[in-house]
């Protein structure tokens, strides 16, 4: 018996404490409001991610003081556990948590069909959001919005000023300029590209990003249609050229032992003069105690190959907060209050400030705001956009370009046979469902 | 006393707690998986019956073998390399007369360790290309040309993670071993030594013959958990580069977790209980005909 509580009591998730002042249902005690908790999932546990959890409880501890008798209970979750097994065993069994931090792309469209997310859409209608937030469409489900993005991210070639011009170097605007500056780089000994392909995600934002600006950025929208297929010739151009970057020793020695947290620190510490990565990365770039190129940090997108996608660039809005849809009186109400009260425009520049997180909402006020966001803002004014091809492909074929660019990396197969076997892949899943 | 035998309800109160502890934990998710396995589900949504087409799948499915491979790669090391070491750490501590506390103790440490924490040990101290001490040690002494990316090299990476595990998990099986020689009677042992037997000579032919049963338990414990390994997989390489040091487990995980395959992921669940009853059977049919001997 007691071995059966034991380990029954252990199945409950462990819930932390953050921010939750007692003084404050003290304060709405008087008005003898019935007190009632409501969860709050986030995945911001890591060391680089303490500024957005302070910023969190400072916005709970405002929704609070806004709905009498609210308690909101926080709890931290690995982002990769949380999206792949936490949050999916919790929508299968219909009991998500009543808020949470979530991705939009195909992880909002799958929990949206099991019908236990909140649709926002009257909610965003009603607060006037939908002129405010930058781009809704990876959180839109048929014609549906279910979650509400808070920030976004770039992608693009992020170098280390000094090295550059140390060795007279500038941005490259074509491909043959860019091989230029990674044979200067690595005959002078750095780095051209840092690259941790133990981190197999991270190995296809190049050459995915080459594909988009060759083929146009709708490259990877049309795979799921059949209207694109990988073994187009762009497609093939692309993962092409990426393997010549590899093969002439441009990106890290020994890549597929490292993460792409090491392969960032390798850029932060000044070993590679360049790397690929999205805006994320600047919490650790940009950050004066944890980076040598913090004050020599530069920006330039992926340069122009004379395809379609020239005028496009990898952006995105795709993580933000998402609602359970069972919600009773009290619990839309302060659903409606955490909304209204998180996305102004302080929280998002301060969100800047503090974790460089670009704004999903268009911002009136940049003082104060690092020289590198605006390099990249600028980089990026007045181009199309496109997300990552993760958010418009099956997740099983996300995997399989995975590990089919490990072995490509590891030499044990050759691009034109990854490719085809992608494009056997993609059809089989097209055909699902 | 009797009295309480013959009473049911005294039966009752003894099995109920047991046998509730049985449906939950092992019978329920036992049907779970059987029922899934032969179903299309993704996880979320309902599951869809279809019959023996995830076994086809499976069949068909190199992966899944190359996973098998590199589970019997761990039984293979496990009883050929890991085995002696145990019963040789066991015969030398046996005959040691000081300081055997302080052998016991220093091959037992690492089984306290939980495998995650072995795992990540080794990744970084041990086999991490840039800062680990294999590499360090081999460039110091002018081997730089054998240092590399153990956990990402082809030739490698497994063997990498059977060292580790054989690391953390031969101290338990040491302690059971030697519990094991400390219970021959010495006499045996006096006697064997005023015929004029070695030391070599009284362990392989005494001392190991001797602890027999245990050792069948040791083989039956290491063929059963071969098959089950997961975690230092996981946490050493995830399963790559690209699949290569796969195991059965982790490729259910992947299966089940990131393409959302669930229903196949249970397919894969009921493989591994069919290869682990094999084997074991197989294990224990050798056993008795070598007792037999």
């Amino acid at each position: 018996m007691l071995l059966a509580g034991t380990v029954l009591s252990g199945c409950g998730s462990t819930e932390d404490d953050h921010g939750n002042d007692s003084t404050v249902s003290k304060e709405q005690g008087g008005t003898g409001a019935k007190e009632f908790e409501m969860s709050l999932r986030h995945t911001f546990i890591n060391e680089a991610d303490q500024s957005r959890v302070a910023m969190l409880n400072d916005v709970i501890q405002d929704v609070e003081k806004q709905v009498p008798g609210l308690k909101i209970v926080t709890e931290g979750v690995d982002v990769v556990v949380n999206r792949s097994t936490k949050l999916k065993a919790e929508f299968a069994a219909g009991t998500p948590p009543k808020i949470f931090y979530n991705f939009g792309g195909s992880d909002t469209e799958n929990f949206a069909k099991t019908g236990h997310m909140l649709d926002l859409t009257p909610i965003v209608e009603e607060l006037g959001l939908k002129d405010k937030i930058q781009d809704f469409s990876e959180f839109t489900v048929d014609g549906k919005i279910y979650g509400i993005p808070d920030n976004g991210y770039i992608e693009g070639f992020f170098y280390n000023k000094q090295i550059f011009s140390k060795l007279n170097l500038t941005p490259p605007k074509t491909w043959e300029e860019f091989l230029s500056v990674c044979e200067t780089l690595k005959k002078s000994s750095y780095t051209p590209l840092a690259l941790g392909a133990a981190d197999a995600w991270s190995i296809n934002m190049i050459p995915t990003n080459l594909a988009a600006v060759l083929g146009g950025p709708d490259m990877f929208r049309g795979l799921k249609t059949g209207q694109t297929k990988w073994t187009d010739p762009e497609m093939v151009e692309a993962f092409t050229k990426d393997k010549e970057l590899l093969d002439k020793g441009y990106y890290t020695d020994n890549t597929l032992g490292f993460k792409h947290s090491e392969a960032q620190s390798q850029f932060a510490s000044g070993k590679a003069a360049m790397i690929f990565d999205g805006t994320w990365g600047l919490n650790t770039y940009a950050n004066k105690d944890r980076s040598v190129v913090a004050g020599n940090l530069g920006f330039f997108k992926v340069p122009n190959m004379g395809g379609k996608g020239d005028q496009a660039i990898n952006a995105s809005f795709s993580t933000g907060y998402a609602f359970s849809s069972h919600l009773d009186e009290n619990e839309t109400k302060a659903v409606k209050a955490f909304i209204k009260e998180y996305y102004q425009e302080k929280w998002q520049k301060r969100q800047l400030l503090e974790s460089n997180r670009f704004p999903s909402m268009i911002l009136t006020d940049t003082e104060g705001v690092e020289p590198i966001i605006k390099e990249v803002s600028d980089a990026a004014q007045g181009l199309a956009t496109f997300p990552a091809f993760d958010a418009l492909v099956q997740p099983k074929i996300k995997t399989d370009l995975e590990s089919g660019m490990q072995q490509v990396v590891g030499g044990k197969i050759s691009v034109d046979k990854m490719l085809e076997n992608m494009q056997a892949s993609q059809e089989q899943e097209n055909k699902k469902k | 006393m009797i009295r309480t035998y013959r009473n049911p309800l005294a039966y009752l109160i003894f099995i109920v707690p047991t046998l509730f502890l049985y449906g939950v934990f092992y019978l329920f998710p036992l049907s779970s998986t059987i029922t899934y396995a032969f179903s299309d589900w993704d996880g979320l949504s309902k599951p869809v019956f279809n019959g023996l087409d995830n076994f086809h799948r499976a069949l068909r499915d190199e992966q899944i073998w190359k996973s098998l491979i590199n589970n019997l790669a761990f039984t293979g090391f496990a009883l050929l390399i890991q085995l002696p070491i145990i019963l040789g750490a066991a015969v030398l501590i046996s005959e040691v007369r000081r300081l055997s506390g302080f052998y016991k103790t220093t091959f037992f440490m690492p089984a306290i360790l939980s495998t995650p924490v072995v795992a990540v040990l080794w990744s970084f101290v041990v086999f991490h290309p840039e800062i680990g001490v294999l590499n360090l040690v081999l460039r110091r002494i002018g081997l730089e040309s054998w240092s590399r990316a153990w956990l990402a090299d082809d030739h490698t990476a497994l063997l990498s993670i059977l060292v580790a595990n054989a690391w953390a998990s031969v101290g338990f099986y040491v302690v059971l071993a030697l519990a094991a020689v400390y219970g021959i009677s010495r006499e045996i042992h006096e006697a064997a030594q005023v015929d004029g037997a070695s030391f070599f000579q009284r362990a392989w032919w005494i001392t190991i013959p001797m602890i027999r049963p245990v050792i069948s338990v040791i083989i039956l414990l290491k063929v059963a958990g071969s098959l089950k390994t997961l975690d230092i997989v996981m946490v050493m390489t995830g399963g790559g580069p690209a699949g290569l040091t796969d195991v059965l487990a982790t490729y259910m995980y992947r299966v089940g977790f990131q393409y959302q395959e669930s229903g196949y992921a249970n397919t894969i669940a009921l493989i591994m209980v069919v290869f682990t009853v094999i084997l074991t059977g197989i294990t224990k049919y050798v056993s008795k005909k070598l007792e037999e001997v």
